[in-house]
């Protein structure tokens, strides 16, 4: 950088520099804030519900540090009335990214798999939203499913199948964890008459 | 002792070409833009009450709980977004269009934590700084008015403070705490942690293809490179002689991590907007606006 500013510095006398904003103060202030910033991307600022917004906004580079055990992915399945369980296609509910874990929906089973009010609040939504959303699934719903599928990864070296989501693809029961389901009585409540 | 720190002075607030600057200030809103296009395409879904909410106060790592939307303001912030975002990289209105887009930005991280990225945090921050920074002196609609307004005035050629150090800072320290994240994680312990990571939905034709077709080991190689590269960004990046190579390394493993894990493309383009913007040569970003006549 040095060098650079250098030979910048240099050139000043016969260039025109634009100025940052307001008096010298200002700029002087600026500066520390950036270099309280930078400090704070290495060293987090404690996670007090004061200062959690800026703390968020520095909580940006720990980027892949864990390696991968398993492929994971999210699935939802209703209990259609009068049958049973059904895979559904949650991408009309969903849109964002749909085919990859920048869904909405996938990053709410990896925050949110072990919060119940947050599962039974997708249960709500869902169940509200299913009459008229072409999921693949016809007819009244008395719940839903979350259903998280655990791929366990090939040996390095093995050959590496190709990723492609598939929401109706079969679960092998090995690969299967039932994250929530909407309770039986429930379930038999929203069924009348089935 | 007091050359020092003339010389560490220089070095955070001497005068940078505003080529630089102004290279950001084109690239950085439009990949920032890029990487929101799905987000934007579903503003609905995304951020009014028409999407799905997860309730307030169920996460304590959720930053603060705001509201949804009515669907109609939804698709304003959309809206406000793009022109904004628009508006900076054109250098029209720069600090009021900067100003909104790091306003709009802040809010739409904040405001649904299943969309927020490494992109949704930096992009407020950056916005900002090209806010404050005199981003629209120079190859903008601004600097296109002003120059029709007085021919005679002088275009500038530098600019000032810390408006480039801060993004020439920004890189190593960010590498630098990632590449700290990485050797407290699995990064010393595990020697494929990298091909772990092509199995999922980020996986692309070219990860699937490597994944397949490279010899293990080299996965280790690589993974010890960019640690290496990571820790190491505050020297490499420092140092005058390292620099050129510390640019190639940033620009490649971005390159390779855009075409490798699909989504994370717009990260990488940010990035490489940054990397450019920060230690691309001089004479090279002042050709390239020759080249493209970008007035003003």
């Amino acid at each position: 950088l040095a060098h650079v500013t250098a030979r910048s510095t240099s050139a000043t006398a016969s260039a025109t520099v634009a100025a940052g904003p307001g008096p010298r103060w200002l700029r002087l202030g600026l500066a520390g804030l950036a270099v309280v910033y930078l400090g704070a991307l290495i060293h987090h600022p404690p996670d007090t519900a004061w200062l959690r917004p800026a703390a968020f906004f520095t909580q940006a580079t720990s980027l892949f540090p864990r390696a991968a055990v398993y492929a994971i992915e999210y699935r939802l399945e209703v209990w259609a009335c009068g049958r049973s369980w059904e895979p559904i296609d949650p991408r009309p509910y969903f849109p964002i990214e749909p085919d990859d874990k920048e869904s909405r929906l996938q990053r709410f089973g990896y925050f949110y798999e072990h919060d119940r009010p947050a599962l039974e609040a997708l249960d709500r939504y869902l169940s509200a939203r299913h009459p008229g959303t072409d999921d693949g699934v016809a007819g009244p719903i008395g719940g839903i499913r979350l259903v998280k599928v655990v791929r366990p990864l090939p040996e390095v070296g093995d050959p590496v199948e190709h990723y492609h989501f598939d929401p109706f693809a079969p679960i092998p029961p090995k690969q299967r964890r039932d994250i929530y389901y909407t309770p039986g009585p429930e379930r038999k409540r929203r069924c009348p008459g089935s | 002792m007091p050359g020092v720190v003339a010389l560490a002075g220089r070095a955070g607030f001497g005068p940078r070409p505003i080529a630089r600057l102004a290279v950001l200030r084109i690239l950085a809103p439009l990949a920032i833009l890029g990487f929101l296009a799905s987000r934007i395409h579903h503003a609905d879904d995304w951020l009014s009450v028409a999407g799905f909410r997860v309730p307030a106060g169920s996460d304590w790592r959720q930053p603060l709980s705001l509201p949804a939307l009515p669907v109609w303001a939804a698709w304003s912030v959309a809206a406000a977004l793009i022109v904004t975002g628009l508006a900076t990289a054109a250098g029209a209105v720069t600090r009021w269009s900067a100003a909104a887009f790091a306003v709009l930005l802040t809010y739409v991280a904040l405001a649904d934590r299943l969309s927020a990225f490494t992109v949704s945090k930096l992009a407020p921050v950056i916005a900002l700084a090209l806010c404050l920074a005199p981003s629209g002196a120079r190859y903008s609609v601004d600097a296109w008015r002003r120059a029709r307004r007085d021919p005679s005035a002088p275009r500038p050629t530098l600019v000032s403070g810390g408006c480039v150090s801060f993004f020439q800072f920004l890189l190593p320290v960010f590498y630098f705490s990632s590449g700290i994240a990485k050797a407290k994680g699995d990064w010393l312990e595990h020697r494929y942690l990298l091909w772990t990571q092509l199995h999922d939905s980020y996986q692309t034709a070219v990860s699937w293809l490597f994944a397949n077709h490279l010899p293990p080991w080299l996965w280790t190689v690589i993974q010890g490179a960019v640690l290496a590269f990571e820790v190491g960004a505050p020297l490499w990046f420092g140092l005058r002689w390292t620099r050129p190579f510390a640019l190639a390394f940033g620009l490649g493993m971005h390159f390779m991590i855009g075409l490798m894990f699909g989504p994370v493309i717009w990260f990488s383009l940010l990035m490489i907007t940054l990397l450019v913007g920060s230690y691309a040569p001089e004479r090279w970003l002042t050709r390239a606006f020759e080249r493209l006549r970008v007035p003003g």
